[in-house]
């Protein structure tokens, strides 16, 4: 075991899979610091049971007070060795069949949603990446379609797709600095997007997918953990947890 | 290249080793232990407290050495003298850990060779060493413990493939072939047994320090750190923490995926 505790900032840690990431790293020893943003009441109750050291309310769309909540989550911390970002747009009740096509698509939708997906995700790096200063991980949440080809909303797809490109670039940015910058790719899990998808596309995925089953917010948390905290030489890479499809 | 010195501080500021992977009594079986990456795997994998036997075609006294390594750290190993490309000798060996092990439950398949050879001076005997090692012995070896497994409806299968079999490289072609046909065996085979609760995965590694590093001529090592986001090779023990991890249960929805591990190049 190591001596030192690994000091985390978790960005979304009041989602479903941001909560479980907090919990699994503080299971394994990991000092974390929660971001939330609508989810006061989870971070808190993370807080509560011992799982964070402290929740910080961050809303990635202002830059300055991301910068300000960034430090100070990093003080409260007393240093910083990795980031997990799990933060996106929050699942409405809207079925994601609801979100527009091609054809539907208007340029208010796509920057509201680009503002949210990207704008967040660049700021939120270039206001941790000063703080690991001594190295360490960032790991970026994304869905499937960052990968691989399947039904997927355009705002949501091309976003996804982002994350992986810009995950290259920080790597070879960040890499001589000994930051590594990996993304993770869930497939559709037992909760989020596959309660808003139509019941249709939810069996064609299981019935596409090897493993034969929605994928588990634990299962997702337990890559995440080990990319934050366990991580020494995989790089800029993309990398998928689906059950395989 | 950063000084050996430098890599060793590195390597102290992160936290690895730590992350609990539940693979406590696992029996595992990892194909060409005797040396490198293979024997790195077999250490990571007896501290986590796994059951390991291993495989090695010639090396014994390599292979004795995996097994005073193992002996210090706690783990009585199994070190069998197996050419994996055989499968009279693999099946034999299947059979026996079936019975005196109750089966093996991870299987690691790692043996394989390199040849520093450019395209015009390789001959067809060439291309046959390297397929018959890299690509029959992964395919005779899992298909002999596969069964077991498949009785069981449990198991895990982890490739070792190569960057050289993800990435367009200056890589000798019969092994850059060999590395990506495991890739196809990887994605092919997770989708043929997930049904038995049977997970296939690939991790390819770039250059590491020693092990078939050590055939790839000094400027084109040079060339890849300089290429290289860390700056640095990989080495065995951080490629080997990550294959514990990925024949873990924390890696569960993880099927059919190939892992590179390359530093960034």
């Amino acid at each position: 075991m190591s001596e030192k505790r690994a000091r985390i900032l978790v960005l979304g840690g009041s989602g479903a899979i941001g909560a479980a990431v907090v919990e699994a790293l503080a299971a394994e020893g990991a000092a974390v610091v929660a971001s939330f943003h609508r989810g006061r009441e989870v971070a808190e109750g993370l807080v509560g049971k011992g799982s964070a050291l402290a929740a910080v309310h961050l809303d990635l769309a202002e830059v300055e007070a991301l910068r300000r909540g960034v430090s100070a989550a990093v003080d409260s911390l007393g240093g910083l060795d990795g980031v997990v970002f799990c933060a996106g747009v929050a699942p409405s009740t809207q079925p994601l069949a609801a979100l527009p096509s091609l054809e539907s698509l208007t340029p208010e939708s796509w920057q509201r949603h680009a503002d949210v997906e990207l704008r967040g995700l660049v700021f939120a790096m270039q206001a941790v990446a000063p703080h690991l200063r001594e190295g360490g991980n960032i790991v970026v949440l994304a869905s499937l379609d960052a990968a691989k080809p399947v039904p997927a909303p355009l705002l949501s797809t091309s976003a996804q797709g982002a994350k992986a490109a810009l995950a290259r670039t920080l790597a070879k940015s960040l890499g001589p600095h000994n930051i590594r910058v990996n993304v993770v790719a869930a497939g559709l899990l037992e909760v989020g997007a596959s309660q808003l998808l139509p019941r249709s596309l939810v069996d064609d995925f299981v019935a596409h997918c090897a493993a034969g089953r929605l994928g588990q917010v634990r299962e997702i948390a337990d890559v995440l953990t080990w990319f934050a905290l366990e991580n020494t030489y995989v790089n800029g890479q993309c990398v998928v947890v689906d059950g395989g499809i | 290249m950063r000084p050996a010195k430098e890599v060793t501080r590195l390597r102290l500021k992160c936290y690895a080793g730590s992350m609990k992977l539940g693979l406590k009594d696992k029996r595992v079986l990892v194909t060409g232990g005797s040396r490198g990456l293979g024997r790195a795997i077999c250490q990571v994998l007896a501290a986590s407290e796994a059951r390991v036997a291993f495989t090695y075609a010639a090396d014994d006294q390599g292979a004795s050495e995996t097994l005073r390594l193992l002996a210090q750290a706690g783990s009585h190993a199994l070190a069998e003298k197996v050419d994996a490309c055989d499968a009279d000798a693999t099946h034999a060996l299947a059979e026996r850990l079936e019975k005196d092990w109750g089966g093996v439950e991870v299987l690691i398949n790692n043996a394989g060779i390199t040849q520093a050879l450019p395209f015009a001076l390789l001959d067809a005997d060439d291309w046959d060493v390297m397929m018959r090692v890299n690509t029959r012995g992964p395919f005779v070896t899992t298909q002999a413990l596969l069964r077991g497994m498949i009785r069981r409806r449990a198991g895990v299968v982890l490739n070792i493939g190569s960057l050289a079999g993800s990435r367009m490289l200056d890589a000798p072609i019969h092994y850059s072939a060999s590395k990506t046909a495991l890739v196809g065996l990887t994605r092919a085979l997770a989708r043929q047994v997930s049904r038995y609760s049977i997970r296939v995965n690939c991790l390819a590694p770039g250059l590491l320090e020693g092990g078939v590093g050590d055939a790839v001529p000094a400027y084109r090592v040079d060339d890849y750190v300089s290429h290289c986001a860390l700056g640095r090779l990989g080495t065995f023990d951080e490629v080997a923490r990550l294959a514990a991890f990925m024949v873990s249960e924390r890696s569960s929805y993880m099927n059919g995926e190939v892992v590179v591990v390359d530093g960034g190049l």
